[in-house]
């Protein structure tokens, strides 16, 4: 026995298990690329968007004509990967054994789970019960194989048993022959054919369809006639190199704690090196004793099988960490990778002692926190101080040249962080004296204004400056500036 | 001296400027500049625009562009002299002509070779130190006093550097400054739309553009004042400037152009020759040359012959002649045809003599430009040989076409600003379906359209968004080619403009369009290409094939079967009467000779619309009101329409009789009306027509109703002469349909796409007026809809969508060699892409050959090879297992192969579960007032620009067509659902006025229609 659950219109059930859009609503998932077209165009609806007159291939605007309060969501990758997880999830609740066929659709093979023959009612509502509690509306269909399993499982309501022979050929004779997901091309001619559902395709010959429709039109042949057996592509679960211990009395101080993850490094260290791989990072996760927890990665300059140098991150991370309650359980992963075979520099790397920068880095991190510490990039734009922080560990996006063109000649500006509020004496619309913290300067000489602006595009970010090189009387040059109606002295040059 | 901007872009350099050069020239002028030169890049786009401005505004435009030279860098020049022009229009024409469309450049030798008169500027682009380099350069190439080494303040750090630098350079150098401010917008504004164009020059959208954008609003045109402040410490930069104003002597008024002239036979010059030929088409002409004749042909040949145009009419006569001997339909339009002459030489062929038309309006003494002859041709192939031909005769660059400026327009203006701001692309493509062909009236504000595309009101870029929009809105986009017009030069007109490929191979363009070419005294040949004389050639030439030949010239213009089916608006497929206003008009009009169509062709065109003219007219005709014709002594010219002036000719004749108008004044006033001229220039002319009136004792009521007429359709004048053209092929197309009607409509399918109505709506024309329209199939058809007898047309495999010219060229050959002897037969013998044969098994193509559609589908899915056996009829077994396809699935199978179907109506299939609503034919039994509910397939959606926000749909069932009047607020609550439904059920109020019987829309619903029917409607064109 066979079991096949699938997910209807998957793409839009993804997306509507991790939004707060109502499912009673209607709602049309708008893609380009999938439909094969330039724009979008709707791929699927819900029922009451179906209700309305909305099908698929409609553009946006032709849906909204016949259904004006219509939604559009958008497909989302990332969340149809999480709810195929869930989906795997739940089918390795009940066998090992099982394969994910395609996205929002698994068979499991329940050949040697004997406490589901005979209960595949419950089985099946348990299963479709589950799924909902994930906001999943999951459809599931049992059969003696998997093919057969998986078009009882599209016509499900929730769930369908085809327990024999008869069962399965009067449940496909009057199947749609989309229930089989045809190509596009075939699907075509089989409309043109006239062969508009299961019964009908078998009835023509079998050497004839594949004269005409090729080997796939054999294969759907073969399964709109029920089927046979086939193995399944079982999904196995990748080696993790992970080690999790709840503790019997929970630990409070770092010092056992310590004593802990070295044991568990010490395990993992020799897993990863009998598969000939070292480790590029370290997660560690902490649960508490308030169901509270921390989680955080520790990356490795340059991938190692050093267990003291492991142990020496996780040490430095955990020196300034504290917790409101003792932790009861501890687990650590491993990312593994395969060692470095790249010489580096001929004469000298990069950095000295990655691993120990990587230390260092780990305790900066510690102190000021992790988005804080890493390279700092200029951004494309005109604002002063416009950047952007990248991980020392992450590569930096690519893109357009960066750097302000050199327009500044002559004497260094020495920058005051952060500049100084001043006031400025304008005189002919030129700056002739100002006043910052308890000094008073007046201006001999000025140049200016430069006048810089941008982002003018988006109210919330615009911004413009004006820009001053003056001159004190006592010889110093400074750069003040006026932004948002407020001076302030930049710094000074030279 | 006062400041002259001497470096200031137009976005005619294509989105390096971001204002219009009228704009430019505009702002120059409010700033008290005398001068302004426009440099635009790598071509005189602008230029003629500029010129035509500042001669408006009573300042100067100085000529200029930016070249593109070999090493990528930009290098300004200014045109001092006629030489100077003519190198650089040759120079730009031999870069642009090597180079793929949109790029050109230009080496330093070829500037070398073409640098006299011409003067360059240093530029605002290099770096300071290349610049060292680059100026002396130019000193080598132009000599130092026709270099200027520019210095530019746009308060950005670095420039004072740069500038000292520069200063340096030319005092070393012995070489002059002057101050410029590199504009590439009129105002400060500008920087916004400029800020979009570079992002999206560089193929990116604002956010990521970063440093490629302007650092602040700088570079804008500024004034006097405003420069002298900037370069308070540099007198000279700006003293310097009329330096460079001194050594220009050249604006476009001088352009050296001359209209090629005609190789006469010897013993003849030009005017002799005309006259000769004149005299001699007159006696084919007419049966007898009568004094009123020779009167006006003398008349108009001593103008033509004062004018100097002898040789553009010869040119224009040898080329109908061209035509006409390669058996090309060919006719004048437009003015000409109020020429005698041009109706003795055979350009045009109506009588302006009988039909008392006016010459001046198309030829006068005063006229300062050249008269327009536009000659409608067959489109197609027809036109392009003769198109060719001109290129032909005229090479090397003495003709090209004249440009198209496409601007950008609500979609285009949509989606290319939502691109630079980064929006999501699905409000831009929302928005475009929202409002297709954006440019009809729109009745809701662009934040409420932006709105109902989805675009969150509170969005943070709205507000740039819509002032981008609004400032990109009309600016250059690009430069096409005109669809017909062509302009000649004598001597090269490579050095009149400069001319650039265009994207079609084989055709060359100049760089302004049809206006500038006007204003700039250049003379255009139109080259139209109609679709419905296409349609009347293949239509004779099938009618001489089967024995009863028509000849156009002498069809009776009197027949009254022709008239009554016009008057009965029975008009699908025929020229210029089948629009739905048209339609809507005509049995009000009751046409009963050949000078109502003229009126009927006139009469539904904006001017007359928009001036109110329209129930005027038809009142006056049908007795519910009084004929006035404002003064006794408009009898004549205003007579024959009642006294409503409806054509050009009429207001200049009015101007002439009552205020004493000349030739030339009665030109100024034509020009005045025409459709790109000011409301100042109208009110000049206005004040000087009152001026005369009141001198000629004209009373003030007179005056006021003269004032009124002229100035109700001023904006859009309509001259009879061109409304006779067009009647004269509405009405042989009008006789051919009623006479010749299976020909007739065999060559309207063959024409497609042309006219308001589609192919499916003609065939089901075609068979309510009795025709039987048989389908296409590969044993009977031709490559063309063909006539089988007086009844029956056969439809051609050229309306199978899918199906190529070449697999239907190679079907009609083996077919020719020998007859198919059964499926298999013809799939050996020709071999196709499954699809193709798909298409015609689908369409029944096949069913002559011993099947249904669905055992075709089922035998041409194998495929067929040649073997020992495959030859022997009868190997294959027959045992097809699919069933025959339902009519209503017949239905779906020619729409998706045609787009129509020679059988029964979508409408017909969805009758019997629509017993309430009303077939069109039972309409006009309906009482006025009756509310009921009307259905079919939308062929039409029309929101004219004269109805202030309403539409006119018609829907089409299986028996006609019912037409539908939604007021513009029914329009905007049903909006998506009229715009996107191909089937619609209205319910709304019966409406029978004049004979005119129209439904006025209260509620519409989408109409579901089971089987899938796509075929084209005509949508708010």
């Amino acid at each position: 026995m066979h079991a096949a659950i699938h997910i209807p219109q998957f793409p839009i059930q993804a997306v509507l298990s991790a939004s707060d859009l109502k499912r009673d609503a209607p709602i049309a998932l708008l893609d380009a690329a999938a439909a094969g077209k330039d724009k979008d165009v709707v791929l699927h609806i819900n029922e009451e968007a179906s209700r309305a007159g909305a099908h698929f291939g409609m553009t946006a605007t032709q849906v909204q004509a016949r259904c004006p309060q219509i939604s559009f969501i958008h497909r989302d990758n990332e969340a149809e990967k999480a709810a195929q997880k869930k989906l795997l999830e739940c089918a390795e609740l009940w066998s090992p054994d099982f394969e994910s066929t395609r996205p929002g659709l698994c068979v499991l093979d329940l050949t040697h789970v004997k406490p589901v023959l005979g209960q595949e009612v419950s089985c099946g509502s348990f299963i479709h019960q589950h799924l909902a509690r994930h906001r999943f509306d999951a459809r599931i269909g049992f059969a003696n194989n998997p093919d057969l399993a998986i078009l009882a499982a599209q016509a499900a309501d929730p769930v369908l048993i085809l327990s024999s022979d008869d069962d399965a050929e009067r449940f496909l004779h009057s199947l749609p022959i989309a229930a089989m997901r045809p190509s596009k091309e075939l699907h075509r001619v089989l409309t043109l054919w006239g062969v508009r559902t299961l019964g009908a395709f078998v009835e023509l010959q079998r050497q004839d369809v594949s004269a005409r429709l090729g080997h796939e039109g054999l294969l759907l042949w073969d399964m709109a006639s029920g089927g046979h057996a086939r193995m399944l592509k079982l999904v196995r679960p990748a080696i993790s190199y992970r080690e999790e211990m709840e503790l019997e009395h929970a630990v409070e101080s770092l010092e056992p704690l310590l004593f802990i993850l070295r044991r568990m490094l010490q395990g993992l260290v020799g897993s990863l090196s009998e598969a000939w791989l070292v480790a590029a990072s370290v997660l560690i996760t902490l649960r508490f004793a308030d169901d509270a927890s921390h989680q955080h990665e520790l990356r490795v300059a340059e991938p190692t099988g050093d267990v003291e140098l492991l142990f020496r991150l996780l040490h430095t991370h955990l020196e300034s960490f504290t917790a409101a309650a003792p932790i009861i359980q501890v687990a650590l992963e491993l990312k593994p990778v395969r060692a470095l075979g790249n010489q580096g520099q001929l004469f000298e790397r990069a950095l000295r002692d990655p691993n120990r920068f990587a230390e260092t880095l780990a305790q900066l991190e510690a102190l000021v926190g992790a988005e804080r510490v890493g390279r700092a990039r200029l951004l494309p734009s005109r604002k002063t101080d416009s950047f952007a922080v990248t991980g020392y560990f992450e590569k930096a996006p690519s893109g357009r040249a960066t750097s302000v063109p050199d327009t500044t000649h002559g004497l260094p500006l020495r920058r005051f962080r952060p500049s100084r509020k001043a006031d400025v004496l304008i005189v002919d619309e030129m700056p002739s004296a100002f006043y910052s913290g308890n000094e008073n300067h007046a201006l001999i000489a000025s140049e200016g204004p430069w006048l810089l602006s941008g982002d003018w595009w988006d109210a919330a970010t615009a911004w413009q400056k004006e820009v001053w090189l003056v001159e004190t009387a006592e010889g110093c040059l400074y750069q003040i500036a006026k932004e948002q109606g407020a001076w302030t002295v930049e710094g000074v040059v030279g | 001296m006062s400041f002259i901007e001497l470096h200031a872009r137009s976005a005619f350099s294509f989105l390096r400027g971001s204002s219009s050069p009228e704009a430019m020239v505009t702002r120059a002028a409010e700033l008290g500049m005398s001068h302004i030169a426009i440099t635009d890049r790598d071509g005189f786009y602008g230029s003629a625009r500029a010129h035509y401005k500042a001669k408006e505004l009573g300042i100067k435009a100085i000529v200029g562009v930016e070249l593109t030279m070999e090493d990528g860098s930009v290098q300004p020049l200014l045109v001092a002299t006629r030489t100077g022009y003519q190198n650089l229009c040759q120079l730009i024409t031999i870069a642009k002509l090597r180079a793929p469309k949109g790029q050109s450049r230009v080496s330093w030798v070829e500037l070398e070779a073409y640098a006299e008169g011409l003067i360059a500027l240093s530029g605002d682009e290099a770096e300071a130190i290349p610049m060292v380099l680059h100026i002396e350069r130019l000193i080598r190439i132009f000599g130092r006093e026709r270099v200027f080494v520019e210095v530019q303040r746009h308060h950005i750090r670095g420039e004072t550097l740069r500038n000292r630098q520069l200063v340096e350079t030319a005092r070393r150098l012995g070489a002059c400054i002057v101050a410029t401010n590199g504009p590439y917008h009129a105002t400060r504004e500008g920087r916004l739309l400029m800020d979009a164009f570079t992002a999206l020059r560089n193929h990116t959208h604002l956010d990521e553009a970063g440093l490629l954008l302007a650092a602040n609003s700088q570079r804008y045109l500024k004034g006097d004042a405003e420069i002298r402040r900037l370069f308070a410490d540099l007198p000279a930069a700006i003293g310097n400037i009329q330096r460079v104003v001194d050594g220009i002597e050249y604006s476009l008024e001088n352009l050296g152009y001359e209209f090629p002239s005609y190789a006469s036979p010897p013993g003849h010059d030009q005017a002799s020759f005309l006259r000769e030929m004149a005299y001699a088409g007159a006696k084919d002409r007419y049966d007898k040359i009568t004094p009123a004749v020779r009167k006006q042909l003398d008349h108009e040949l001593r103008i033509i012959g004062s004018l100097g145009f002898e040789g553009y009419f010869l040119v224009v006569w040898d080329l109908v002649r061209f035509a006409k001997e390669n058996g090309i339909f060919v006719q004048g339009r437009g003015s000409a045809a109020n020429s005698a002459v041009c109706y003795c030489l055979g350009i045009t062929n109506a009588d302006p003599i009988g039909g008392k038309l006016l010459f001046e309006r198309f030829l006068s003494e005063g006229r300062r430009s050249w008269p327009d002859i536009d000659l409608d041709l067959p489109s197609g192939d027809q036109r392009e040989s003769v198109i060719q031909e001109l290129y032909r005769r005229f090479a090397p660059h003495g003709a090209a076409m004249t440009a198209n400026v496409i601007t950008y327009r609500g979609r285009s203006a949509m989606r290319e600003m939502g691109k630079a701001l980064n929006l999501p692309e699905d409000i831009t493509a929302r928005f475009s379906d929202l409002y297709p062909h954006g440019d009809f009236p729109h009745t809701l504000e662009l934040q409420e359209q932006l709105r109902s595309a989805g675009m969150p009101m509170e969005h943070p870029r709205l507000q740039s968004l819509v002032k981008l929009y609004q400032q990109v809105y009309g600016l250059p986009r690009h430069l096409g080619q005109h669809s017909g017009g062509m302009v000649l030069c004598s001597k090269g007109l490579n050095r009149i403009v400069p001319l650039e490929p265009a994207s079609m191979p084989g055709r060359v363009v100049v760089q302004w369009d049809k206006d500038d070419c006007a204003d700039l005294g250049i003379i255009k040949v139109d080259l139209l290409g109609l679709g419905m004389l296409a349609a009347i050639e293949e239509t004779l030439n099938t009618c001489a094939l089967r024995g009863h030949p028509v000849d156009l010239a002498k069809i009776p213009k009197d027949d009254p079967a022709t008239y009554e089916m016009i008057t009965r608006a029975d008009t699908v497929g025929l020229f210029q009467i089948e629009s739905r206003a048209q339609m809507a008009t005509l049995p009000r009009m009751k046409p009963k000779c050949f000078y109502d169509i003229v009126i009927e062709v006139a009469i539904i065109r904006p001017g007359p619309i928009v001036g109110k003219l329209v129930h005027p007219y038809l009142n006056r005709r049908s007795g519910k009101e009084k004929v006035d014709l404002i003064d006794p002594r408009f009898e004549d010219v205003l007579g024959r329409t009642l006294g409503v002036p409806l054509f050009q000719e009429q207001v200049l004749q009015m101007a002439m009789i009552i205020a004493d108008f000349s030739g030339a004044e009665a030109e100024d006033l034509r020009r005045a009306m025409s459709f790109h001229r000011s409301d100042e220039r109208m009110q000049k002319v206005m004040k000087k027509l009152r001026e005369a009136m009141t001198f000629k004792n004209v009373p003030s009521e007179t005056q006021e109703s003269v004032v009124r007429s002229i100035q109700s359709f001023a904006l859009y004048g309509f001259p009879e002469s061109h409304a006779i053209s067009f009647a004269l092929i509405a009405y042989a197309s009008a006789w051919l349909k009623v006479h010749r009607a299976v020909e007739f409509y065999a060559a309207l399918l063959n024409c497609q796409p042309m006219g308001f109505y589609s192919s499916a709506t003609l065939v089901r024309d075609a068979k309510l007026h009795g025709l039987s329209v048989k389908p296409v199939c590969i044993v009977q058809s031709s490559a063309h809809c063909t006539v089988e007898n007086d009844r029956t047309l056969r439809l051609g495999l050229n309306q199978l969508r899918g199906v190529n010219r070449q697999t239907i060229g190679r079907i009609l050959a083996e077919r020719e060699r020998e007859a198919w002897r059964d499926l298999d037969d013809f799939m050996l013998r020709c071999p196709m892409a499954k699809d193709e044969r798909r298409v015609l098994a689908g369409s029944g193509a096949l069913n002559e050959l011993g099947h249904h559609r669905r055992s075709a589908l089922w035998e041409v899915e194998t495929t067929r090879e040649h073997d020992l056996f495959s030859r022997i009829a009868g190997m294959r077994p027959k045992n097809a297992p699919l069933a025959p396809m339902t009519p209503i699935e017949r239905l779906e199978a020619d729409y998706g192969a045609m787009e129509l179907t020679t059988g029964t109506h979508p409408m017909g299939y969805a009758r019997k579960d629509l017993p309430m609503v009303w077939r069109a034919i039972d309409l006009q039994h309906a009482r006025h007032g009756l509310l009921l509910t009307i259905g079919g397939q939308v062929i039409c959606r029309q929101r004219p620009g004269t109805a202030k926000g309403n539409v006119f749909v018609s829907l089409e069932d299986e028996t006609g067509i019912s037409n539908v009047f939604v007021p513009s607020a029914t329009f905007e609550a049903y909006r998506l659902v009229i715009t996107q439904e191909p089937f619609l059920l209205i319910h709304g109020r019966m409406q029978h006025v004049d004979g005119v019987t129209s439904v006025m829309a209260l509620k519409i619903e989408a109409l579901r229609f089971d089987a899938c029917v796509h075929a084209e409607s005509h949508d708010f064109h």
